[in-house]
């Protein structure tokens, strides 16, 4: 699941700064969105790999 | 119920609160009469067809960061979410709301007007699903 925050006020999706998901963008244009400068992906932390991954 | 001025109209479309820059919405909600008139009836008969939205929407233009050409360009030739509302009010009874889901912009003008006028877009919505809701 892609989390998005919010990047202008003058979007419903929530205040600017605060983060949504994936659910809260159902029906909506994401590429559209971003494009605009209304929300921008948040980058997920990279997966710590489990040593048991590794071997 | 009262009659109504519009001068509070909500505007939203992809999400974003676009009603301080609109001037004008129309939204057309109507179903294909399929003709079923037959040998023996004395006048014509309809039935239901495909239902058909469009919905066109007037702008002033701003090319500033995140407003209408920022919001609006990226949409032509696809499909989002328009929400409109009579009023800013709470939705009720007599001030419902109307989504439009999965509206096709097949246009929208960025730069339309003569000289000494102001910068407006006109856009054309066309297909999807409407909803009206009072609660």
């Amino acid at each position: 699941m892609t989390a998005y925050k919010i990047t202008s006020d003058m979007t419903s999706l929530g205040k600017q700064g605060s983060t949504v998901n994936d659910d809260a963008l159902v029906g909506l244009n994401v590429d559209a969105l971003i494009e605009g400068g209304h929300v921008e992906v948040v980058n997920a932390a990279p997966k710590k790999f489990d040593k048991k991954e590794q071997e | 119920m009262a009659q109504i001025v519009l001068t509070d109209v909500t505007v939203s479309i992809n999400s974003v609160a676009l009603a301080s820059r609109a001037t004008n919405v129309v939204i057309n909600y109507e179903k294909e009469a399929i003709e079923t008139t037959a040998f023996g009836d004395n006048s014509r008969a309809f039935v239901a067809g495909l239902g058909n939205i469009t919905c066109d929407v007037t702008l002033n233009q701003d090319f500033a960061a995140s407003s209408v050409e920022a919001t609006i360009f990226p949409l032509v030739g696809t499909t989002t979410t328009l929400v409109f509302k009579p009023t800013s009010s709470a939705v009720g009874a007599s001030n419902p709301s109307y989504t439009i889901t999965g509206a096709y912009l097949a246009s929208h003008t960025p730069i339309n007007g003569a000289v000494g006028e102001l910068s407006t877009t006109e856009l054309s919505f066309q297909g999807g699903s409407l909803a009206k809701a009072t609660t």
